[in-house]
């Protein structure tokens, strides 16, 4: 089976210098252009941040973003009205003064699913988060961190704790609010400048 | 050397009337004075501008009795709508990259909304308008003083307010050949083509993916002729990517640990088979159609482990050829890499017995890997 292979003799110095410096080469080119944009950040020439290699080392993202990539099939997006959730349903409606923010979240227990949609009559800046009731704001996960004049989609809980969205209006004009919500949700809190304020669901 | 001087000349002729070109002629760089950091800025500057123009409206009870803020003079309009300028001029200001550097676009649209609310202001203060419209104009004003804040925290410097960076621990079957941590964060971020960035994930993937790579060395082991290298493992390479893409695009996934254990068992089998056990055993079949079989297995387990990540449908296929050509280049690194030093030592003595060796070793791998997936099946 191993018999008669052929066997090469020693190559010649120039063709072995040659071969080793192209490999050098070559290999030097991929960490340069490849290797340190896409693992470290480190780009010298330019080349990942034209591709979006530097993207990987560093998506941009916030401790709370990464720790909500790291979860999967907690927010679902669905284009349309959103099919209701069994359980208790809450709308909500607010206007945002410019430059303002705001923040409602709902309390849901692991596993819980709730199915919701909002609706503002201009763009808002919106990050959809949560943390658990245990641990506390250092657990925040984000889920989306976007900017959009609507969202709608299923949510189910990572974990027993409050779920929810901060809104800011990043624009000179007054933005009106509209949230629907169906689901697993017992209870609804809003973050205001004032603090933390206990609401009731329902229309 | 004649030829090259003058194409130079030539050369730097085209990129001085380039410059030129839009500008008055002899454009100066600016050379700007940073005189204060950023907090000192807000300090000296912002904060007590902002902080005038705020007074314009409200007011205040002192000893003496209550006071209107409102300007009643020329002179104290003037100092408000001053001030209201000087606020604009900072939201340019900070738009420098003495300022704006390393901040991100968020920190210049909040830099443009507050010159905007100070023109606003200024002529506010310019029209004298009412009481209500100024007090209107200095809310808004404190909102993106806040939203740039909360975004920009002055104490704690540029970092986005957050908490410790409390993760769960990875079990640890995640280690084995997963996609790393960090590139998964990447990959849920990317909404839209990202051709390079997948070909590289593909290639890494590839080349950090020791089942991969232990298959690959199972299957060229006896191979010295290039044509009969790059025949199997073309066979294995069509096999991954039907179900690579396949898998992907129409959403078939496989619980990633059992096919894990049978990419596992493939490098038992290719090991088992290069000892000779099947030709003992009178079982011997085609050799190129198991490379594809097993190609087939492997590519489903690359197509799982995709779809665990939610890749956006935005771009998908893209990304998707991406990472699958990107595997290929990452096969091709690992391939030369193994099918020299097979080649250096078939030339010696030893190769028969070490052969022989090295694919039981394959064999024990194989298995180890097996176990380990299976553990990691039956505890999830």
């Amino acid at each position: 089976m191993t018999d008669n292979l052929p066997s090469a003799p020693p190559p010649p110095r120039p063709k072995l210098l040659l071969g080793s410096a192209i490999a050098l080469v070559v290999a030097g080119a991929t960490v340069l252009l490849f290797v340190l944009p896409a693992e470290f950040d480190i780009d010298p020439t330019g080349f990942g941040k034209l591709t979006g290699l530097t993207k990987i080392a560093d998506p941009g993202m916030s401790p709370e973003q990464k720790r909500g990539a790291l979860r999967s099939g907690v927010l679902t997006p669905v284009t349309g009205p959103p099919t209701p959730e069994r359980g208790k349903t809450d709308h909500w409606e607010f206007e945002i003064a410019p430059y303002a923010g705001i923040e409602l979240k709902y309390d849901l227990a692991e596993g819980k699913a709730m199915t919701f949609r909002w609706q503002a009559t201009g763009p808002l800046h919106y990050d959809m988060h949560a943390h658990p009731f245990v641990g506390g704001t250092a657990l925040t996960e984000s889920y989306s961190v976007s900017d959009a004049k609507s969202m709608q989609g299923r949510y189910v809980a990572a974990f027993t704790g409050i779920h929810g969205w901060y809104w800011q209006n990043r624009s000179m004009e007054p933005v009106k609010l509209t949230l629907d919500a169906s689901g697993g949700i017992t209870g609804s809190r809003i973050f205001d400048t004032g603090g933390e304020h206990k609401r009731p669901l329902g229309e | 050397m004649k030829r090259w001087i003058s194409a130079l000349a030539g050369a730097l002729l085209l990129a001085s009337c380039k410059s030129g070109s839009g500008t008055s002629a002899d454009a100066v760089e600016p050379n700007y004075t940073k005189a204060h950091d950023i907090q000192q800025l807000m300090a000296v500057v912002v904060q007590p501008q902002a902080d005038i123009f705020w007074k314009s409206t409200g007011m205040v009870i002192d000893a003496e009795g209550q006071h209107d803020l409102r300007p009643t003079t020329d002179e104290a309009w003037l100092r408000s709508q001053s001030a209201a300028a000087t606020v604009t001029e900072m939201g340019n200001l900070l738009q420098t990259p003495l300022y704006a550097a390393g901040r991100g676009k968020d920190w210049m649209q909040f830099a443009k909304a507050l010159s905007e609310i100070g023109q606003k202001a200024e002529q506010a203060a310019k029209d004298r308008a009412s009481e209500e419209a100024i007090i209107k104009i200095g809310e808004t004003m404190y909102n993106i003083c806040s939203a740039c804040h909360q975004a920009y925290p002055p104490a704690v410097g540029e970092m986005p307010a957050g908490g410790s960076s409390a993760t769960k621990p990875l079990p640890a079957a995640a280690l084995a050949h997963d996609v790393a941590e960090g590139d998964k964060a990447f990959v849920q971020s990317i909404d839209g083509p990202a051709f390079i960035p997948f070909l590289y994930l593909g290639a890494k993937h590839m080349v950090t993916g020791y089942d991969h790579i232990l298959f690959l060395i199972g299957v060229v082991f006896f191979l010295y002729r290039l044509k009969d290298v790059v025949l199997y493992v073309s066979m294995f390479t069509i096999g991954h990517s039907i179900t690579l893409l396949g898998g992907v695009l129409l959403g078939f996934g496989v619980n990633s640990y059992l096919i894990d254990t049978i990419i596992a068992l493939s490098v038992v089998y290719k090991g088992f088979e290069n000892i000779g056990g099947f030709k003992r055993l009178g079982f011997t079949p085609n050799t190129k159609l198991v490379v594809l079989v097993f190609g087939l297995f492997h590519g489903l387990g690359l197509s799982s482990k995709l779809m665990s990540l939610d890749m956006s449908q935005n771009g998908l296929l893209v990304n998707l050829i991406g990472f699958n050509v990107g595997v290929e280049v990452g096969q091709v690194i690992v391939l030369a890499c193994v099918v020299t030093v097979l080649n250096l030592w078939r030339t010696t003595r030893g190769f028969a017995r070490g052969a022989y060796g090295a694919n039981v070793a394959l064999i024990v791998a194989g298995l180890l890997l097996a176990a380990w997936q299976i553990k990691g099946y039956l505890t999830a």
